[in-house]
Parts: structure tokens; C-alpha cells; sequence
């Protein structure tokens, strides 16, 4: 294999690359993360086990069904291609003994959200003799997504504070670690401007965006913004598209939110995390009288493929226009548990 | 689970006669699905659009429900 010259137009390509996204949206964030900076170093990603000079399984460590899917798909990729780097939710502690055990054959195992780690391990691995050029590497600026092209995760932080009984979340992901928001919103600027038209907020706990950061001033455009819920659903709803605030907790300061999302159908959720039952109906009632419409969501989500359809609006609404009721851009509230509480009830 | 779909398609019921936007996901010669504002991808129903083919994914567009399901809406 001949060496490449940036100067030079190639078509020789880079190494490849396999991945596998279990887990839920913020664990598709970190796949995304990860493939970004693959391509930027001039890896390429396929979706063929017989063309990957490795192939990395990002994880889920959930629920004990969620690492059995783990185990089986990477027990699928060693058999279909033999060398297999893990990484996310089951890339600690006991179930990264676990995944020793069962596939000793794995040639490296980390943790969620370790992109160095992994970054570091596929170069020693499978060193890419192909240098990234940018004349043909295109990556799009928002980076690798794995969502169609109309819609994006955009995760605001990491891990929990909170010490519910039945969730492993906190002692996986650790304390809450807020981004600034100026920094949240660069990035949703730049997808909005990318085209896309529907934001999916992401976190382990979204009401409690920023305490970390004791709510600090960040700026965004210039302004100076404060890292908070309701600061950032306020500047969101500015892009002019659909933005959906999952994994939102009955905190009091969320009612904030519910005359901002004045006539539209807001989901609500009742659940065993954080909140008195009190809080919980009150909360209900509040948007009863603004009319809402209470749901109750499950998120377990899956990486998905992209779509290359670009984007035609030859008959799409008009920015300004969202209907009569609102002078907003449209808010929605769905809220889930992660997968906890609903769990039972769904029979899964 | 059966008293959450009983739920869920007296909820939609009530979405009949209504318009929604709805924001296009899929096209096909066949038609389209979409969301509506209430819709997270990969989580709650989709709105189908049997013979809807002259939008793109990421459209977004009004129309009328004219049927409901457990989880799905229709527009047809």
C-alpha cells in the first residue's frame, strides 16, 4: 500500500473503520463524537465487517437485557471480523470483567465518553497510512451525525447528582457536569444553519442543566446568557425550528417552561424520580390550564443511519409562521426517565 | 401495556379532525411518514401520508388527521 501525498489527488482511501451504537441517545452522541474525530484523522467508516481494520462496539450497561445485547454484538463482530474495541456504558468495572471473560479476544476495553482512549487505541491498532487531506475528506462542519440529516441530538451535559435506588446511571456516567451555554448553542446554531429543522436536547437530567456550573454567565451572539433550563429554551426557540427537551424532571423552576410552550401539546410524566407526588400533580395541573396534553415517554433509542437526502423546501412553512396562538418558536417537552421506571409497566 | 395502548388511541382519537404540522421523515413512491409536534423519533407514534410523495425529508408541512390508531396517526 503506497503511502499518499496530500499534495497529490488520490483515490486511495483511509483505513476503515466499523461501529457498532447500542444505548440511548446520549450514548449516540458519543458514537457521533467518536466518528467525527475518526474522520477528521483520515479513518473512513464502513458498514461492512470484511472491509474494517477494526471495529468498535459502543456499548449499553442498563439493564441486564441491554448488556446481553451488548455481549452478543461484540461476540458478532469478533466472529465476523476478529478485532474489536469496546467502549461505553459497560466499559467499567464489573461488566468490563465481564466482557474480558467472555471475549478475551477484545483488544481493548474503555468507558463512556472516552473518545481520547479510543482515539488513541485505534491508532495503535490500525495505524491510518492515509493522510486526511481536506480537499476530499469532507466532514460536514456539525460534524459525523447519526440521525437523517433534518434532525440532531444535542446533549447540554453529562452524568446525574442524583442517587436513585434503582438507577446505575450516576455510578456509570458520574456527577453532573454542565456545558456552557454558549457553548450549546454555537453548536445548535450550527446545526440549525446546516439545515437541520428538529433539535433533540439530551442529558441524564436536563431540569438540572447548569447547577453544576452554579448557573455561571456564558455568552452566546455576544449576549451574556445564564447556563440555565430556561435561559436555554428561550435562546433555542430563537434558531426557528422544532426543539424537544427530553429527560426534563419536575424540578419547581421547570413550570418556566410551560407558558413558553403556550398552546402546543406538552408531554408530561409521571414518574419515581425526584419529586414528592404533590409536586408532581401540581406540575400536571399547571398545564392543565394551559391545555396541554399529558403523555408519558420511554427512551431507549438506536443509532440510526444518515440519510443523503438534502434538503428542498419547496413548499415548507415559513420561518416566522408558526401559528396563532404562539410568537414563539415551538417548545416540546418530552420527558423520560431514561428507561427506568417504565419499564414494568411496558413488559420489557 | 393494554391499558396504555386503550389510552393512547383514545389520546390520538382526539387528534381526528384536527391540523398538525407535521415534520416529513420518510418519502417513498408509496408515501410518506412524518411526526407531529408530539412525536420524538424512535419513540412515540409517526403520521402516515399514503400517497404523499411530493414532499423531501425534513419538510414541514400542515394537514388534517383523518384517522387514528393505538399509536399512529393518519392523513389521507
Amino acid at each position: 500500500m503506497t503511502h499518499s501525498d496530500v499534495g497529490m489527488a488520490t483515490t486511495e482511501g483511509g483505513e476503515k473503520v466499523g461501529f457498532i451504537s447500542l444505548g440511548c441517545p446520549k450514548a449516540l452522541v458519543d458514537s457521533e463524537r467518536i466518528l467525527t474525530q475518526l474522520r477528521i484523522e483520515g479513518y473512513e467508516i464502513t458498514p461492512h465487517y470484511e472491509d474494517a481494520g477494526v471495529v468498535i462496539v459502543n456499548t449499553c450497561g442498563f439493564i441486564d437485557a441491554a448488556k446481553e445485547e451488548s455481549l452478543e454484538a461484540i461476540g458478532e463482530a469478533i466472529s465476523e471480523n476478529g478485532r474489536v474495541l469496546v467502549t461505553g456504558c459497560m466499559g467499567r468495572g464489573e461488566d468490563a470483567e465481564t466482557i474480558r471473560t467472555r471475549h478475551p479476544k477484545v483488544l481493548g476495553i474503555s468507558g463512556p465518553a472516552a473518545y481520547e482512549e479510543v482515539l488513541g487505541t485505534v491508532r495503535e491498532v490500525l495505524p491510518h497510512r492515509h493522510q486526511p487531506n481536506p480537499l476530499v475528506d469532507l466532514i460536514p462542519a456539525q460534524g459525523v451525525k447519526l440521525t437523517p440529516r433534518h434532525y440532531a441530538y444535542l446533549k447540554i451535559s453529562e452524568g446525574c447528582n442524583h442517587r436513585c435506588r434503582f438507577c446505575i446511571i450516576p455510578s456509570i456516567r458520574g456527577d453532573l457536569v454542565s456545558r456552557p451555554i454558549g457553548s450549546v448553542m454555537d453548536e445548535a446554531e450550527g446545526l440549525a444553519r446546516a439545515g437541520v429543522r428538529e433539535l433533540l436536547v439530551v442529558s441524564q437530567d436536563t431540569s438540572a442543566y447548569g447547577v453544576d456550573l452554579k448557573y455561571q454567565t456564558d455568552f452566546w451572539q455576544g449576549r451574556p446568557l445564564k447556563s440555565n433550563l430556561e435561559s436555554l429554551a428561550s435562546a433555542l426557540s430563537e434558531l426557528g425550528i422544532w426543539v424537544r427537551l427530553h429527560y426534563v424532571y419536575p424540578y419547581p423552576h421547570v413550570d418556566a417552561l410551560i407558558p413558553m410552550m403556550a398552546g402546543q401539546a406538552a408531554p408530561l410524566y409521571r414518574h419515581a424520580a425526584p419529586a414528592r407526588r404533590s409536586k408532581r400533580v401540581a406540575t400536571h395541573e399547571a398545564a392543565r390550564s394551559h391545555r396541554k396534553n399529558p403523555r408519558s415517554h420511554r427512551t431507549l433509542a438506536r443509532s440510526m443511519p444518515g440519510s443523503d437526502n438534502p434538503l428542498h423546501f419547496y413548499r415548507r412553512l415559513p420561518r416566522g409562521d408558526r401559528g396563532r396562538v404562539r410568537d414563539t418558536s415551538p417548545i416540546y417537552r418530552n420527558s423520560a426517565a431514561g428507561s427506568c421506571w417504565l419499564l414494568p409497566i411496558l413488559g420489557c | 401495556m393494554a391499558l396504555q395502548q386503550s389510552i393512547s388511541a383514545s389520546k390520538l382519537q382526539r387528534k381526528v379532525g384536527t391540523t398538525q404540522q407535521i415534520l416529513i421523515d420518510t418519502v417513498s413512491d408509496e408515501g410518506s411518514t412524518g411526526r407531529t409536534r408530539a412525536d420524538a423519533p424512535e419513540i412515540d407514534g409517526v403520521v402516515h401520508l399514503p400517497g404523499v410523495t411530493e414532499f423531501q425529508p425534513g419538510e414541514l408541512v400542515e394537514a388534517e388527521i383523518t384517522d387514528a390508531d393505538e399509536y399512529d396517526l393518519w392523513v389521507s
